[in-house]
């Protein structure tokens, strides 16, 4: 059988990573560790063997305590090892075969590398991706993430997992193992008590790496803080979490442990345990701003760029007046900090209080991009339908990443899909081949000549037939990655927090997750939506062109038709609220969203929902597709999320934000919306931007993140990127540095109508 | 039908809250610093950006009446132009705009209306602008009477050169005037703008003080002396005025006026509106509330 290779970029990665503490000799030993223990308990379950290899990798290679740190956790990750995403290592049992070939270059010796070759061939038949990659990706129609020359990518991981961390600090490590033992005993459960028996191993370890630094410390204070780790660390180990800074210990060395990158509704988590330690005198509201902030740049040092994520407010917290205590701090440590993760959510409603909302706006005005707002009135209705759940779940939703929505400590919803619906236009456009690289990409679908389109609808028709193919193969790619997944792993410390796979004593993806979800990303949204109201408008309505003379142009890369590319460019865009294009924005968005959810459901699967999110997958896939009848060129960038195209946003804020509103959010698992605002316009006129963004949440806006940068700021920094080195821009589903970004999505993000 | 400018969204310095302002064709003034120069005649007006040009001169081969032509540079002949618009749809460099549109009142109605939202929000509404609206009297008229129909909050910013007549006609459906007072010297006024201060002044006048809002772009060499401003001042307070806006000078329109292959005499530095903050203090002792900018 040929052999698929998956060596290559396997996630979006812009921030720099914090290189490894230890010496490549060293986790290069780690590594043979890892290998040997999977290959010596071949044959054991995947439970046993997935304990066994975790003992090799935790508590080893937790890091050193910095000089600041108020909490105790710092990991790191080798290219060989378990974990969920991609963002720091792999799923499962992984090997990111990219950055083994890099490590291998840090060895000396050639006896040393041919040792890193080795582990790369053993790695070949045993990551966990790579065994997924085999079964789906084939040369035509599916390829991995990210090879952008597919119309359709799949992938295996495990992204989004957002725990119960509630149950975690109101049971502490005994209640857990408890709780754990009372269970009939199966070989699942009796992992997940050798798990939690390994957690208890990494907190012993960290209260060596404190007294290591309180040793090395000479500074009276600092002892004292580290005195007050140490003790923490000492009292969760035998009892539940009594304090803030315990409860907070707690978390996050439990997120290090399953591998998790986006954290969730914390001010449910830790609010009340603030609110008890301010009530009680343990705490002022200075301490746990600096204790908040130490957790900010922990996350910040984690280094995943798209995910971070730490969610305050909204409806279906008990404790609302706690929630909010916990709130306000971050709101004031996320203006302080400017970092680009956490990235911090705001969910809020008619009922957040005003002091809130406006310490947000003031948050977004300086220039953070966070919080990024999410409006509950419209969510938990719409989470509610579009997951086919009850209220009290759906109010439990939660954005993770670039924006996909899951319910915390209850489903899995990693978007192991993603579909480029430009791409699949083409292939309507040119008998199932892609103009491209002239593969024909249609699989079993017939696809007609361009002369037997009659009507719009017949080409529409075409479209969407070709649309329809790929959608099965989106949910049985989605739903075998779960297959292969649950057959090689069972994600213990991820089960743990998650209903019901102890009480089910089944493993996570074995049937023991409540919801058992899933994403779609779909891409290039807006340009397939807009190059249909061209087709219509021009080929049919007004039979101006012929659609072969359309697509003639398109295939010349409109070179030697500039008349006829202008004629589209001046067509009403999507973004300038005009009720005919937008409409058949809306009709696409609900043909493609209620495709992908109907799916899910005959599937059987929890949910399967598209997000219309972004990284910049819209960039790079961009690159690889050829013009379109948008009127964009070959290789240009693609539309952001379900924001316009660049450029094609002329009417205003009000315009776009109509437009914006317009998709019912009950079809998707979460859309992004961005919107550039200058740094005068947020100042000068904040009153009336406040009324506007309270106008769009009011209409039915979901979500908006809000970049904030005066006009010529990003020219100049492409210029002089020295200048700018904590220059924040909302990219879509993340924020980052805009001077460590490629220079193709730095003219994206410029292209954007800057508002003023 | 009336000839529309432009329609802008979002405009957060014509009025109260979040407005649309159209702005209507036609002026009888001609002030050199003026921002929108493309407003001052009533059919629409070629423009043509010479940096985008690059002299294919596929404009003046497609126009059909021989409106354009490159002797030795650019030149549009506004008598012989039809606005059929030929030119600027064949202009491969976007460097073309006809700029002025004849518009059904009920078109530009609905699109105000897009945005209705924002404005109950906000107690927001719209503004009508220019140019001067009252110059195209008869579609003006029906367009505030429309807005009104809509329950539209109406506000118009006009030069107040025109006479009472139709300023007693419109009154009733404008709920707020933007009372454009560039300068209290009649001569100077006539000299440098062409306005007809006894008509301004019979106009403002007339109007009920609460409705209006004075407004001075503070311009250089012109009426930035403190005298000139006290003068707007006090003349304010003497009507009974309680809100002027002192504008400060900027320079935004002058492309607008190369665009139009007109010279911009008034090419200051952009003034920092920090210079106009004592006004605000001058102002109190008027009671007069001034506002630097719009």
């Amino acid at each position: 059988m040929k052999r698929i290779r998956i060596d290559g970029a396997q996630n979006v990665e812009v921030s720099v990573k914090i290189p490894c503490e230890k010496s490549p000799l060293e986790q290069l030993e780690i590594m043979e560790a890892y290998t040997q223990a999977h290959k010596e308990s071949e044959g054991s379950s995947k439970a046993q063997r997935e304990i066994r290899c975790l003992k090799t990798i935790f508590p080893v290679l937790f890091r050193h305590i910095e000089d600041g740190d108020l909490i105790a956790g710092r990991l790191d990750f080798l290219p060989i090892g378990f974990g969920s995403v991609t963002s720091i290592g792999g799923v499962g049992h992984y090997c990111v075969f990219h950055k083994l070939r890099a490590f291998k270059d840090t060895l000396e010796t050639p006896e040393q590398k041919a040792r890193v070759d080795i582990l790369y061939d053993y790695w070949m038949d045993h990551d966990v991706k790579a065994i997924y990659c085999q079964d789906v990706l084939n040369e035509d129609t599916t390829g991995r993430f990210i090879d952008c020359t597919y119309p359709f990518m799949a992938t295996a991981r495990l992204s989004g997992m957002m725990l119960d961390y509630k149950k975690l600090v109101n049971l502490g490590i005994p209640g857990l193992m408890r709780l754990i033992g009372a269970q009939p005993q199966n070989d699942f459960i009796q992992a997940c008590m050798e798990a939690m028996h390994l957690f208890v191993q990494v907190i012993d370890r960290q209260i060596e790496l404190v007294e290591q630094a309180y040793q090395e410390s000479e500074d009276r204070k600092r002892k004292e803080e580290l005195q007050q780790m140490r003790f923490d660390l000492l009292f969760i180990k035998d009892h539940k979490p009594e304090t803030f800074r315990q409860a907070l210990q707690l978390f996050w060395l439990y997120a290090l442990c399953a591998g998790c990158i986006n954290y969730g509704r914390m001010d449910i988590v830790l609010g009340p345990f603030l609110k008890h330690d301010i009530d009680t005198g343990i705490l002022d509201e200075e301490q746990a701003y600096r204790i908040v902030k130490s957790l900010w740049k922990m996350i910040e040092n984690r280094r995943t760029t798209v995910n971070g994520r730490i969610i305050v407010g909204g409806q279906g917290r008990e404790d609302v007046e706690a929630c909010d205590l916990f709130t306000r701090i971050c709101l004031r440590v996320c203006k302080d900090t400017r970092y680009v993760e956490p990235q911090f959510t705001l969910r809020f409603d008619q009922n957040t209080p005003a002091d809130i909302m406006d310490m947000a706006y003031e948050c977004i005005a300086s220039g953070a991009t966070y919080p990024t707002l999410y409006n509950d009135d419209v969510n938990v209705p719409a989470v509610q339908y579009a997951m086919r759940v009850d209220r009290k779940t759906a109010e439990q939703y939660v954005p993770f990443g670039c924006g996909e929505f899951v319910i915390q400590g209850q489903s899995v919803g990693t978007p192991n899909t993603l579909l480029n619906l430009v791409k699949i236009m083409q292939l309507a456009l040119n008998e199932g081949y892609d103009p491209m690289d002239h593969v024909y990409r249609a699989g079993p679908v017939k696809v007609k000549p361009l002369s037997s389109f009659q009507a719009f609808d017949d080409f529409y028709n075409q479209y969407k037939e070709l649309l329809n193919f790929y959608f099965d193969l989106s949910v049985y790619c989605q739903r075998h990655s779960y297959e292969v997944m649950n057959q090689e792993v069972s994600f213990l410390f991820t089960s743990i927090l998650m209903d019901d796979c102890i009480h089910r004593q089944k493993a996570l993806l074995d049937g023991g997750v409540r919801i058992l979800g899933g994403t779609n990303e779909t891409y290039g949204n807006i340009n397939a939506s807009d190059a249909l109201y061209a087709i219509k408008t021009l080929v049919y309505d007004q039979k101006k062109y012929s659609l072969k003379q359309l697509n003639q142009a398109a295939l010349a890369d409109y070179r030697g038709y500039e008349q006829l590319q202008k004629e589209i460019l001046d067509l009403p865009k999507y973004g300038n609220d005009n009720p005919d294009v937008d409409e058949m924005a809306n009709d696409l968005y609900e043909f493609v969203a209620k495709g992908i959810r109907q799916r899910g459901i005959d599937e059987g699967m929890g949910y399967y929902l598209i997000v219309i999110s972004n990284n910049q997958t819209n960039t790079d896939w961009g690159h690889q597709t050829d013009a379109s009848l948008d009127g964009r060129n070959r290789g240009v960038y693609m539309n952001p999320a379900n924001n316009p195209q660049g450029g094609a946003a002329r009417s205003g804020p009000t315009a776009v934000l109509n437009s914006l509103s317009l998709f019912k959010a009950k079809y998707h698992g979460g859309s992004v919306q961005n919107i550039k605002f200058t740094p005068r316009m947020m100042h000068q006129d904040k009153e009336k931007v406040k009324l506007l963004f309270q106008t769009y949440f009011k209409k039915g806006g979901c979500q908006l993140m809000v970049t904030v940068v005066d006009h010529g700021v990003l020219e100049d920094a492409q210029i002089h990127p020295e200048k700018y080195p904590d220059l924040i821009v909302r990219v879509a589903g993340y924020s980052a540095v805009f001077v460590n970004l490629t220079k193709d999505v730095q003219d994206e993000l410029l292209s954007r109508t800057l508002y003023d | 039908m009336i000839n529309v400018s432009n329609i802008e969204k979002f405009a957060t310095h014509d009025g109260p809250g979040i407005r649309t302002t159209v702005f209507l064709k036609g002026c009888p003034l001609h002030c050199p610093w003026c921002a929108n120069p493309e407003t001052w005649t009533v059919s629409p007006v070629l423009m043509h950006n010479s940096g985008k040009c690059i002299h294919c001169q596929t404009c003046a081969k497609i126009c059909p009446y021989q409106a354009i032509s490159f002797v030795p540079s650019f030149h549009w002949d506004p008598a012989l132009c039809h606005h059929c618009g030929q030119c600027v749809d064949h202009c491969l460099q976007n460097a073309l705009t006809l700029n002025g549109q004849p518009m059904e009142i009920r078109d530009i109605v609905q699109e105000v209306l897009k945005d209705k939202d924002y404005y109950d929000m906000s107690h927001g509404g719209v503004t009508v602008s220019g140019g001067e609206p009252f110059v195209q009297f008869e579609g003006f008229l029906q367009l505030i009477q429309a807005f009104k129909k809509e329950n539209l909050h109406v506000a118009v910013e006009t030069t107040g050169s025109y006479p009472l007549e139709l300023l007693k006609q419109a009154e009733p459906y404008i709920d707020l005037f933007l009372f454009d007072v560039k300068h209290t010297d009649a001569k100077k006024l006539k000299e440098v703008t062409g306005g007809n201060w006894e008509q301004i002044i019979i106009n403002l006048s007339y109007l009920d003080p609460k409705k209006v809002i004075s407004r001075t772009p503070v311009i250089p060499t012109f009426n930035d002396d403190p005298e000139t401003l006290r003068s707007i001042l006090e003349l304010d307070a003497r009507l009974g005025i309680q809100q002027a806006n002192f504008l400060p000078y900027h320079s935004m329109g002058k492309t607008k006026w190369e665009q139009l292959h007109k010279t911009y005499l008034y090419d200051f530095p952009m003034m920092d509106p920090a210079q106009l903050t004592p006004y605000i203090e001058l102002g109190k002792q008027y009671h007069v509330e001034v506002k630097i900018g719009g």
